[in-house]
């Protein structure tokens, strides 16, 4: 009873907070709700047995993404208070009443369609439970969701991978650049923040070896790993140091590629003729540890450039330095 | 009423509100901050079923495709989040032009 009472107070907080976080009028409110709301999910996801997902939602459901969303939003916060008191004059009256119940109406149609496609699933299991504990053996490594991830369904993390680099590759083109030289933060220096920044640096380092090492075998894994990597080195951007951005064209491509072409490597190289990351007879344990290392590296670089990247961009508003690069007037 | 059932029924009203805020929010990063939010909901569903059909442990599968839908996610957020903020240097309004006569 009490079980299910937890189950509920975490359900309602859930869906209290994206009601208010959906509605409401400050845009940085909204996003700081966003990440309250990814902080009870990962409650929600130890209450359903998952700390894997729970690990990936703190850290990169709710870290990351929050921290992009702030980015972005900062320059808007100002502009969004104006437009917001211009709304309340000129978009007053019936009109508006109208439409506001009839978007609610709309929705709230659709959320009692879900409810029922929700109850009509069946509740007897019929899941692959059974498959993936009867092929542990064979796997390489002795926890079930690592297992999945870059065993059974190696294929699925590798164009996860690929997702992650076409993302960056387009952040990159929008900014035009090669790096993330001209996407640097413009932080005030704290020394509190650098001090602060420097000293967590090598402890989410451990913290990132630790997490790789325990997804063999426990819950953990290398995509959390590479996130507490990435949240590191944002905060190192935020403190004034030049992190990712440091990195020049060249480097920072071949560490975005890395992960990818590892994946394409050991698929080309090391896999037995039944198919694409078919690994052969006792070599899944030690490519699973060298692929899952390669993730590590990549996502962390990828996460910290995209992170760069939801900044305005160089020079924005002003006029080019390279004439060749000239952006047209219109989109 | 089971865990299952319960955040199942949680995921049906999350989808629907974020929906709500990606169709009637006029602002782009509110609209992306609506869809991490349905994404959020197809998470739960996925997650509740995988833990309906645990045997020694909850199913696996589900487990390692929220894990990859996690950061795609956020590859995408960030990406959206890039072009919304391109639109807005473009069109100086942070919203999509044919949006800028409603509400």
């Amino acid at each position: 009873m009490l079980e299910r009472g937890i189950d509920l107070v975490i359900c309602v907080a859930i869906l209290a907070l994206a009601i208010r976080l959906v509605s409401g009028q400050d845009l940085f409110r909204s996003i700081v709700l966003f990440i309250a709301m990814g902080l009870m999910l990962a409650l929600a996801w130890v209450r359903l047995a998952a700390p894997d997902i729970a690990l990936a939602e703190a850290a990169i459901g709710a870290g990351l993404t929050g921290v992009l969303l702030i980015r972005a939003g900062q320059g808007q916060r100002m502009r969004g208070a104006v437009a917001a008191v211009a709304g309340a004059v000129s978009g007053g009256g019936p009109r508006r009443v109208v439409a506001t119940a009839g978007s609610v109406g709309i929705t709230a149609v659709f959320a009692v369609v879900m409810v029922f496609a929700v109850m009509g699933l069946p509740t007897e299991p019929n899941g692959l439970t059974g498959v993936a504990a009867a092929n542990m053996e064979a796997s390489g490594v002795d926890h079930a969701v690592t297992a999945v991830l870059l065993n059974f369904r190696a294929y699925d993390t590798w164009l996860e991978i690929g997702v992650l680099l076409l993302a960056i590759l387009g952040v990159l083109a929008i900014h035009r650049r090669y790096d993330c030289g001209g996407m640097r933060v413009e932080a005030p220096t704290m020394r509190v923040l650098s001090w602060l920044a420097r000293v967590i640096l090598p402890l989410a380092i451990l913290t990132a070896g630790y997490l790789y090492w325990a997804g063999t075998h426990i819950p953990g894994g290398a995509f959390q790993a590479g996130a507490v990597v990435a949240a590191a080195l944002v905060l190192l951007a935020l403190a004034g140091s030049r992190g990712v951005a440091a990195l020049r064209a060249l480097p920072l491509a071949a560490l975005l590629v890395l992960s990818f072409a590892a994946f394409l490597a050991v698929s080309i190289v090391a896999s037995t003729g039944n198919g694409m990351l078919h690994y052969r007879d006792g070599t899944a344990g030690l490519l699973i540890l060298g692929l899952e290392l390669t993730i590590v590296i990549s996502t962390a670089v990828t996460l910290a450039a995209l992170f760069a990247g939801a900044g305005p961009r160089a020079g924005a508003g002003e006029p080019r330095r390279d004439a060749a690069t000239e952006r047209p007037k219109t989109l | 009423m089971s865990a299952f059932e319960l955040y199942s029924l949680l995921a049906a009203g999350l989808f629907a509100v974020g929906l709500y805020g990606f169709l009637f929010r006029r602002d782009l990063v509110r609209k992306i901050v609506a869809l991490n939010v349905i994404g959020a909901s197809v998470f739960l569903l996925l997650i509740a079923i995988a833990y309906r059909n645990r045997e020694d442990w909850p199913d696996p599968v589900p487990h390692a495709m929220v894990l990859t839908g996690i950061v795609v996610a956020v590859s995408a957020t960030a990406l959206a989040l890039a072009v919304a903020k391109r639109i807005e240097e473009e069109t100086g309004a942070s919203c999509l032009p044919e949006d800028e006569d409603a509400e």
